[in-house]
């Protein structure tokens, strides 16, 4: 028996469907690996990280927009902001002892944090700044609009009266 | 009817019929080539123009008309009207169709009639019957000027021919005044220009009307492109800070 093109197709929709979210676990599930492993493996490491990438991990958790954009920036400064120490910590010889002697350390701490801060400050300001660009590019493109019309206008005698929007 | 039945050297009632026909469609007619003054004129072929303004001038011919018409511009050049009710009707009585179609362009009031029709007579006249100059009427039309060019829309032609058409009224050219003015090519083709750019001008209006609504949509994407540059910048800093790493 032949089937009509739409029955053939629907069955392969469903699953289609429900791909996302059994994607986004398998990131979860390999995200959480990761983290465990690094445990596992890296403790002293995992520590120091663990302790600099705090704020991270907060904005992680507190950031509801999708994709995350506030946690994603403030993630990537305090990761800049850890290459550093963490070089420290592998050139001191990756033992516990330095890596409890970094994560207490006021300074490392506090530039990862500054960092994270400056972050999120960053996620909050540049779309501030880019509406000021854009309002200033819309406002330049109006205006000259708003000249070719005039010039139109005046060549043509067209409704002197009526007055464009603003 | 009766008077042509009674008269034996006149018996042919048909043909004055016709005549009669003529004359009552002649008298019916509206505007400047109709009414009571055409008949009067037409069933009088002799008799001479009765505008005021031609005293002094015996104007039974076409041919007189243009040298009374010039004679009364050069007396009196802010007259509102030099082609007045009775030279209209004059010139439907003894003109041709043609004239007669010129005539009837004339209009019944001097605002609603077209800005064009007293030179275009004029001009017709000046070609058919007196093909000499006429510096005063071309004076007289030289002070409706504002009103003759502005069957133009764009300004920019209007100030072009502002100073060709003066030179050539007050040279008495009324045809080659008239080529100019009434070129039926270049008037469609304005009449085409005017039409795109109240088309333009309604584009224009509706991409200010976008940009004055925009505002949400502007700050939707500012938002997202701003993350993206926030983003944009982390990483930056994350790659520069790897390399410096990675080389130091």
């Amino acid at each position: 028996m032949a089937k009509s093109p739409g029955a053939k197709s629907r069955p392969a929709a469903a699953p289609r469907a429900t791909a996302d979210p059994g994607r986004s676990n398998a990131l979860m599930w390999m995200q959480g690996l990761a983290c465990g492993s690094l445990v596992a493996m890296l403790p002293p490491t995992a520590l120091l990280l663990g302790v600099l990438l705090g704020p991270a991990l907060v904005a992680l958790y507190l950031d509801r927009q999708s994709g995350k954009p506030i946690a994603r920036s403030v993630l990537l400064c305090t990761l800049a902001a850890s290459v550093k120490p963490v070089r420290r910590l592998w050139a001191a010889g990756h033992g516990a002892a330095a890596s409890i002697a970094l994560a207490t350390d006021a300074a490392v701490v506090g530039t990862a944090w500054a960092a994270a801060a400056a972050g999120w400050l960053l996620a909050e300001l540049a779309p501030v700044v880019v509406r000021v660009v854009l309002e200033m590019l819309s406002r330049s493109h109006a205006a000259r609009v708003r000249a070719v019309r005039a010039a139109l206008a005046e060549q043509w005698g067209l409704d002197p009266t009526n007055q464009p929007p603003t | 009817m009766a008077w042509a039945a009674l008269h034996a050297e006149r018996p042919d009632t048909s043909l004055v019929r016709q005549d009669a026909r003529h004359l009552r469609g002649v008298m019916l007619m509206s505007g400047p080539a109709g009414g009571l003054a055409r008949l009067t004129y037409q069933v009088n072929p002799l008799l001479p123009c009765a505008s005021p303004g031609l005293d002094g001038h015996w104007v039974a011919r076409l041919t007189d008309l243009l040298p009374a018409l010039e004679a009364a511009a050069r007396r009196d050049r802010a007259q509102v009207s030099l082609i007045s009710a009775p030279v209209a009707a004059f010139v439907a009585a003894r003109g041709d169709l043609a004239l007669e179609a010129v005539v009837g362009r004339l209009g019944g009031t001097p605002g609603a009639a077209d800005p064009l029709a007293q030179p275009r007579l004029l001009a017709q006249l000046q070609a058919r019957f007196h093909p000499t100059l006429l510096p005063a009427l071309g004076a007289w039309i030289a002070e409706r000027l504002d009103a003759l060019v502005e069957v133009w829309h764009s300004r920019p032609r209007r100030a072009a021919l502002r100073p060709r058409v003066r030179d050539l009224a007050v040279s008495g050219q009324l045809a080659a005044l008239l080529n100019l003015l009434d070129d039926p090519q270049a008037r469609r083709s304005d009449e085409h220009e005017v039409q795109r750019a109240a088309g333009d001008l309604g584009r224009l209006d509706a991409m200010l009307a976008r940009l004055a609504a925009g505002g949400p949509a502007r700050a939707e994407r500012a938002r997202r492109l701003g993350q993206e540059v926030a983003a944009g910048i982390g990483l930056s800093a994350l790659a520069m800070l790897l390399v410096i790493a990675a080389l130091g």
